[in-house]
């Protein structure tokens, strides 16, 4: 992090709540910047949260789902948007051109009955002001530039002619065709084979040195996190429960919930061994708790975890370095 | 552990099934979805299977379990030809439930309006024979088997599960009728990390209690070594190698295997290959999909390591030690040329 330039956040979510349905609360209290050029990862069990926070930073909430209170805030300086009530204009500006998404299922995306080409052209005509010849000979650059070989004869496919890695690879060409500052991706690579993932998360890597981007990765596997991402936020049922950088939070998990995830996480071992398991159910969405929402499945619980909320705190330098945070009074307590 | 004297439970040999005849001028390639499979099960086993999708993991499970009619080969269990059953004999077979199928997402695999004691006794009722005490009893004890307080939720409905829960819930369906073999298609890949160590941990567990032989079909490759005895590999439509789990994933003897094991995630980096080593960088010159399709090595487009012998398809033949068999010409040997970066004329030569 030399230069000024890369120091500035190109996102800074400050205290987003957002609930759900009949007002229950499924996001609290979260915030994270995210740097240019960075990539971090959001890691969490289905229902956490993690797909609502980042469908806040799209503006894509469901339909029931409304922003409580918090900040949004995109780019810095004189370039600064606030996102969180933004009108259909802003969006319009921002969407696609300065934040790109890329989701599970491919196929949901693209239009079955038009050519890929069509479809990467349309967006660089529509939104990317480019003239028909103009916009097919980027079309066919971006092609290949997300490694898909031939890309003049995948132009002509149409999306059921491709596997859902190439399919993986067209969204990404589209995501990135009007060089957004930011790419999230959620599950991106979930549904996919094991060898096609990792090609995807190299490509991702690769887009982020090239196109200068920012990585938000969406994910419930900390091993995806663990090759991918510098910095990693682990959710919880609606909290940021741990944050650092990942080598570290990854190599000394401070928060009980983390050291149970890595638990379960791929470790790369191929022996035979009990398979462990975090015990207990997370709790349903909106409900309430007075204190730690991870003390009920905690084999360390105190009277303490459930007395008061518990806040995201500094982890000691002595045990972990600047920028990481913990959501557990073990944190507070010396050692 | 399994005592390699007992004859295999399940014996598939040289399985072949087509869905489709191609259409002329695709390329489709021949429209086999597997290619002379050979599989050996026994009791108290765990064999896993691993492939990419389309790779015909799924069409051995239905195959086996008689959803698809083979093109070639046999399916034996317990010494009985299954292909040569018909008619009475064969609902008969069907009816006892020896062989389950566990589907990978319980809500579209289980009927929505029925109760979990309903759901876990339709397959009693099909073999036929039972009061109705004797089958509310089996219901109960499939329910707590899996780990499932039969009081708790027997009244309830699908919905009302937990993702693990609800695969739970499609286990003791499948145990219910006391079966030899359990044929499990991705029984774990919809659940979360937690729940997926838990249903496995669950498999473990049934086959020592009820000496059950299972094939679990993964792609998670670390959490499938924890339980998995033996894994055979698939490839577009070919059994491309197979093994004990560890020795397999620990040194792989057929490239797609290494790939796969360099590409499988993980939280710490202990596979000394990495993805790019194994990996065909640069589109090979000669069209190697052709090969494949003329009768080459399936793996032949994608394969660093493809050569002039590759144009004709290599069987799956023993290696050493004997337990371990891949279908490559220069199985294992690759590993050697890895660090000396050689060219693909030097491998061949």
């Amino acid at each position: 992090m030399s230069s000024q330039l890369e120091a500035l956040p190109m996102l800074q979510v400050e205290g987003l709540q957002v609930s759900v349905g009949d007002h229950l609360v499924a996001v609290r209290d979260v915030s994270f910047a995210i740097r240019r050029g960075e990539s971090v990862g959001l890691v969490g069990e289905s229902g956490s949260g993690k797909t609502l926070t980042c469908r806040s930073v799209l503006g894509l909430l469901p339909e029931t789902g409304e922003i409580d209170h918090g900040s949004i805030v995109l780019g810095s300086g004189p370039d600064a948007v606030e996102l969180t009530g933004a009108r259909r204009g802003t969006w319009d500006k921002v969407r696609g051109t300065r934040v790109a998404a890329v989701f599970q299922d491919p196929a949901s995306y693209l239009n079955p009955s038009l050519t890929i080409g069509h479809q990467v052209d349309e967006v660089l005509r529509v939104r990317g002001g480019l003239g028909r010849r103009a916009a097919r000979e980027r079309t066919i650059e971006l092609l290949t530039e997300v490694g898909l070989h031939d890309a003049e004869l995948v132009y002509h496919r149409y999306p059921f002619e491709l596997s859902g890695g190439m399919l993986q690879r067209v969204i990404i060409a589209i995501a990135v065709s009007l060089n957004p500052e930011l790419l999230i991706a959620d599950e991106a690579t979930t549904a996919l084979d094991t060898v096609v993932q990792a090609e995807i998360l190299e490509l991702l890597q690769r887009l982020r040195r090239t196109h200068q981007l920012s990585l938000l990765l969406v994910t419930h596997d900390l091993a995806v996190v663990a090759e991918t991402c510098e910095r990693v936020l682990v959710m919880y049922a609606g909290e940021i429960v741990e944050s650092g950088p990942t080598d570290q939070v990854l190599g000394d998990p401070q928060h009980p919930y983390t050291q149970a995830l890595m638990g379960v996480a791929s470790i790369g071992d191929w022996s035979r061994r009990t398979l462990d398991t975090i015990p207990g159910q997370p709790p349903a969405a909106g409900e309430e708790l007075p204190g730690c929402r991870f003390a009920p499945r905690c084999r360390y619980a105190a009277a303490e975890c459930v007395a008061g909320p518990i806040p995201l705190a500094p982890v000691d330098a002595g045990s972990g370095g600047p920028g990481r945070a913990s959501r557990c009074v073990r944190v507070a307590v010396p050692a | 552990m399994t005592t390699p004297t007992t004859t295999p439970l399940l014996k598939v040999t040289d399985l072949s099934v087509s869905y489709a005849r191609p259409k002329k001028g695709t390329h489709l390639g021949t429209g086999a979805a597997l290619h002379g499979a050979s599989l050996e099960v026994r009791r108290g086993e765990i064999v896993g299977i691993v492939g990419e999708t389309g790779s015909g993991k799924t069409t051995l499970a239905r195959a086996t379990v008689g959803l698809v009619t083979p093109a070639a080969g046999t399916i034996e269990f317990e010494g009985a030809d299954l292909g040569a059953l018909r008619g009475r004999a064969l609902r008969e077979f069907r009816r006892r439930g020896q062989v389950q199928l566990v589907f990978q997402d319980p809500l579209r695999s289980l009927d929505p309006d029925l109760t979990v004691a309903r759901l876990v006794g339709e397959p009693l009722d099909i073999a036929g024979g039972l009061s109705s005490r004797e089958r509310s009893a089996r219901i109960d004890e499939a329910l707590r088997e899996v780990g499932l307080d039969p009081g708790e939720v027997r009244g309830r409905r699908p919905r009302q599960l937990s993702g693990g829960q609800r695969q739970r819930v499609s286990l003791a369906r499948a145990i219910v009728t006391r079966p030899a073999l359990l044929f499990c298609d991705e029984p774990v890949s919809a659940l979360d990390v937690s729940n997926r160590n838990l249903v496995l941990n669950l498999l473990d567990r049934l086959r020592r209690d009820l000496d059950l032989a299972v094939v679990v079909i993964a792609h998670d490759l670390s959490s499938l070594a924890g339980i998995a005895d033996r894994v055979a590999v698939f490839y577009r439509s070919r059994l491309v190698e197979q093994g004990p789990t560890r020795d397999v994933l620990e040194r792989p003897a057929h490239p797609y295997t290494a790939l796969l094991t360099a590409s499988a995630p993980s939280v710490e980096r202990h596979h000394e290959i990495r993805p790019a080593d194994v990996r065909l960088d640069a589109e090979p010159t000669e069209d190697r999909a052709g090969w494949t399709a003329q009768g080459g090595c399936v793996f032949a487009a994608r394969c660093r390591f493809a050569h002039d012998a590759c144009r004709v398809q290599p069987d799956l033949v023993p290696l050493d030690p004997p337990t371990r068999e891949a279908a490559c010409y220069v199985a294992g040997e690759w590993a050697a040329h890895l660090k000396t970066n050689l060219t693909q004329q030097e491998i061949a030569s």
